[in-house]
């Protein structure tokens, strides 16, 4: 998409506006502050219209990584997030819930998830599904993922990236990969 | 660094990189690393692409809601705006994007070998220091574009190079919120990283300055935008400094109109 060009930026926003704010109204479980960050990810992704580059990515990983990566980032400065269970403000959607529930972390995580990646999570090994759901729907970094499973950060590490490949092939992830080993 | 070789330790040290890269969590160090091992690796370019793709498909399957109109308004009201901005105009004439663009290694230095002003040159020549570079541009997100980036290090065989100490920039002025270093990418090979860098201003810009052995002073890159992160690849040539300054104009200039709001001897 040029820079500037109103028409197809209008044409991306009618096509992903739902999924965008689905992704922020998500994680956020703020409906307004899945608003903003909904904003700002269309805002931003205006600003990069430029740098899209359709040979290497489709449109929709573009948009969805843009504004999965917002989300995460707003989660991370908030310090509002799935497991964050003290010194929250009135109204904290996220740590209201969590504080309601009893295994709310883990329940947390999943409520998030579609039907499509809850299905395909629940054929990795255990371990491998927690930490990609921790981290992919959670917000949380390795390191504190590595504290949660009381696991070495290198085994994490291992484990997301382990438990990627394998969801490449359940999520049906055409790639040009040549499927090299990591260790 | 890996140069297209599939199995090489260097891939193996940074595939496993790749998710938390792809999910921002890396550390700016390493996060350059890794960007620099994905320009000269294609294989693990591949996987990176992969994990890209899989981790679209596993976060699009949140549950869909409509979202709601006035997110709309509000979207369009917003870059209605930005696109009403003077310095929209000035960035069409000068085809530069509204974000900051992508220039390839090489092509940017070409036109900007001036001068520094006698107003600037002594505040520049204070933190200077010596070494070689060429310089050339790559002003983007982290974990946005890569391609220019990766080409223009995967012709220059770039490598990230973990043992070289990064040099912290020295910010002042209305840069002053900023934070940044230069790390070694390879020799000869820099990247200037400046972090919560913010809004220029209307109709103003940051702006890229190097100077030479020879006291030759060029404008590299310039953009527009606040940024969480801003990076910017030096590669080798005759360069002892790095600054940043103000402009008031988005135009790029042939000389600096004042002394640097940022500054870092190679």
């Amino acid at each position: 998409m040029a820079i500037g060009d109103h028409t197809a930026f209008e044409a991306l926003y009618d096509e992903f506006a739902d999924l965008v704010f689905s992704i922020a109204l998500g994680m956020l479980n703020d409906r307004g502050r899945a608003e903003d960050a909904a904003q700002d990810v269309w805002v931003k992704l205006w600003n990069a219209a430029g740098s899209f580059d359709g040979g290497r990515s489709s449109v929709a990983t573009w948009v969805t990584t843009l504004a999965h990566r917002h989300v995460i980032d707003l989660i991370r400065r908030s310090n509002v997030r799935v497991g964050d269970r003290t010194n929250h403000e009135p109204g904290d959607e996220i740590a209201e819930r969590l504080d309601a529930g009893s295994d709310t972390e883990h329940d947390a995580v999943v409520s998030v998830m579609g039907d499509d990646a809850r299905r395909a999570l629940a054929e990795l090994p255990p371990l491998q599904a927690e930490a990609i759901g921790l981290a992919y729907f959670g917000g949380f970094s390795q390191s504190e993922i590595a504290a949660k499973m009381q696991k070495p950060l290198g085994t994490v590490k291992t484990y997301m990236f382990q438990g990627m490949r394998t969801l490449r092939d359940l999520l049906d992830v055409n790639t040009t990969s040549t499927n090299h080993t990591a260790r | 660094m890996a140069n297209d070789t599939p199995h090489s330790d260097s891939h193996d040290e940074f595939v496993e990189l790749l998710v938390p890269y792809a999910l921002g969590l890396l550390d700016d160090a390493d996060a350059v690393r890794v960007k620099a091992a994905l320009g000269a690796d294609t294989a693990l370019r591949d996987e990176y692409s992969a994990i890209q793709e899989t981790s679209s498909k596993l976060v699009g399957s949140v549950p869909i809601v409509p979202a709601p109109a006035s997110v709309r308004a509000r979207v369009f009201e917003a870059i209605g705006a930005a696109a009403q901005r003077p310095d929209a105009v000035a960035a069409a004439d000068d085809a530069a994007p509204a974000v900051a663009p992508v220039v390839p290694i090489n092509r940017a230095v070409s036109s900007w070998h001036v001068r520094w002003t006698r107003f600037a040159l002594p505040t520049f020549a204070a933190v200077s220091a010596a070494a070689c570079i060429a310089l050339a541009f790559v002003a983007t997100n982290l974990h946005g574009d890569l391609d220019d980036t990766r080409n223009d290090l995967a012709k220059q065989g770039a490598a990230a190079d973990a043992g070289f100490a990064p040099h912290m920039v020295s910010t002042s002025g209305d840069l002053s919120p900023a934070s940044g270093a230069l790390l070694k990418v390879a020799d000869g090979q820099y990247v200037l990283v400046l972090r919560n860098v913010p809004d220029p201003g209307l109709g103003k810009s940051w702006q890229v300055w190097t100077k030479d052995q020879r006291d030759q002073i060029k404008n590299v890159a310039q953009w527009k935008s606040d940024d969480d992160t801003r990076y910017v690849l030096l590669d080798s040539a005759d360069i002892t400094d790095v600054m940043v300054s103000l402009e008031n104009t988005t135009a790029p200039l042939a000389t600096p109109s004042g002394p640097p709001v940022a500054s870092v001897s190679v």
